[in-house]
């Protein structure tokens, strides 16, 4: 059966690698996704400072590392026992809002966006910032 | 006449994407790098694939950064082929340059990162117990995937590096300097650090070295105590790498209340970082100058202070270190180590 590879995806934070198989009259028979990475965080994080969780778990995506060093630090709440003072939970809201609007526009200029202003048809050498 | 465009790559290895958004965050400067610079390969924001660049000529690519630990035999690979398609290779960030975050998995090997990822971990579901093979066949064929190594090496373990830019991601002030200094044509001699000389404790307005010799006889981790913020982390008795990292980044992290974690990497004349840690706090416990003060079991009592000394000190460095890696036994039974001692 042919095969038709993607590798790598691109585009997005991550590794990743697509096989698309096609039949005989050339119509898609199966694909697959593959993800041919892995850091192992759930091996070395074991035997870590519980205080370094936020730090050393952000760094699983470095595109989307506050919403990884909130949720290590909603861990460490839990672990505590505690609850953060109001001034704290605001003060992780707006880091957070913060967060979202660097996101949309990393993610619209630079990321996804390309494809919806040359759109995708368009050529891939066209298909990324500062070419349009 | 204009000078004819310079060719960048940027790559990602065993990596987080941080790296490559910290290119990104030099914000419309970017504008200014491609006027001097066409990007002919950047996963992350461009869609130009491996086949593409195996067809271009060898040392096509002016330069290439190159962030990520070496993990998998497909960063290995990529390692050769940007090597062999690049005139300089830069190890870009913490994780190329020295194993970084990802290498701290050289606590363990192959197989016990993938127990702990894919069968025993608290939230996995895997009732087959599926492991990644590299070969698998499907009904349609056959699909591969890279092998995963044992141990996380570093990009110069790997390949001849021509710079390091460090940094966990690298800040945005040295990577501008870096692209500017190769804009210019003005790189130092191969292997040089492209940061300052300077260690973190240099650029820390809390420095307090100036003034008086400091001294602790206690260490707390950051949650027990409510520091200071005139004062330095480590006068207080939080453990704070800055002596021992290199500068660069203004002393970031501390300015923000919270101790240097050492990202930037060893200072220029002491390359084991870890170590270099270790010395400065022997020096601030007393133990180096007063060591007839203190019995064996103080010392114990103070070092048992210090909790997980190996993800304190060596939070990026393990995989560059003079320790690499836990020694273990390979899948053979053997301890035959599987990188260059």
């Amino acid at each position: 059966m042919k095969a038709v590879t993607i590798n790598p995806i691109t585009r997005l934070e991550g590794h990743g690698k697509i096989t698309i198989f096609l039949n005989e009259q050339g119509n898609v028979e199966n694909a697959y996704l593959q993800i041919p990475e892995l850091r192992g965080f759930e091996r070395f994080c074991v035997g870590r400072k519980a205080e370094d969780m936020p730090q050393l778990t952000s760094r699983i995506c470095g595109v989307c590392p506050v919403a990884h060093h909130y949720a290590g630090t909603k861990a460490l709440d839990a672990a505590f026992n505690v609850e953060p003072p109001s001034a704290a939970e605001k003060l992780r809201e707006l880091m957070y809002c913060g967060y979202i609007i660097y996101d949309h526009i990393l993610h619209f200029f630079y990321l996804g966006g390309p494809d919806f202003i040359v759109g995708p048809e368009a050529p891939r050498e066209k298909k990324h910032f500062g070419r349009n | 006449m204009a000078k004819e465009k310079l060719k960048f790559a940027f790559y990602w290895a065993a990596s987080c994407g941080g790296c490559e958004i910290s290119v990104l965050d030099i914000n419309e400067k970017i504008l200014e790098v491609v006027q001097v610079a066409d990007i002919v390969f950047w996963p992350v924001a461009m869609d130009i694939k491996y086949k593409d660049v195996e067809k271009m000529s060898d040392e096509y690519i002016d330069v290439c950064f190159f962030n990520g630990a070496i993990r998998t035999e497909e960063n290995e690979k990529l390692a050769k082929l940007l090597r062999k398609k690049s005139k300089v290779l830069i190890a870009y960030g913490s994780c190329s340059y020295m194993g970084g975050i990802p290498g701290l998995a050289n606590v363990a090997n192959r197989k016990e990162v993938f127990e702990k990822a894919y069968l025993k971990n608290i939230s996995t579901v895997n009732p087959n117990g599926v492991t990644p093979k590299t070969r698998v066949k499907v009904k349609e064929g056959e699909l591969e995937l890279p092998e995963f190594y044992d141990t996380v090496k570093t990009l110069a373990q790997t390949v001849d590096v021509d710079y390091y830019v460090p940094g966990c991601p690298p800040q945005v002030e040295l990577t501008i300097n870096a692209l500017e200094t190769i804009a210019k044509g003005e790189l130092p001699p191969k292997g040089a650090v492209l940061a300052p000389l300077k260690s973190v404790c240099d650029e820390c307005p809390l420095n307090p070295l100036k003034k008086e010799k400091i001294q602790i006889s206690e260490i707390h981790r950051i949650y027990e105590i409510i520091p200071d913020p005139n004062k330095c982390l480590l006068e207080q008795g939080i453990i704070c790498m800055g002596p021992a990292t290199r500068g660069g980044c203004n002393a970031r992290c501390i300015k923000a209340g919270m101790p240097c974690t050492g990202c930037g990497g060893p200072c220029p004349n002491s390359p084991e970082q870890g170590a270099a840690m270790i010395s400065a706090l022997a020096s601030l416990l007393g133990l180096e100058e007063e060591k007839e003060k203190y019995t064996e079991a103080d010392i114990e009592k103070l070092v048992a202070q210090i909790k997980d000394p190996l993800g304190t000190f060596y939070m990026y460095s393990l995989p560059s270190s003079l320790l690499k890696r836990r020694v273990m036994k390979n899948e053979s039974g053997h301890y035959k180590p599987d990188y260059k001692t």
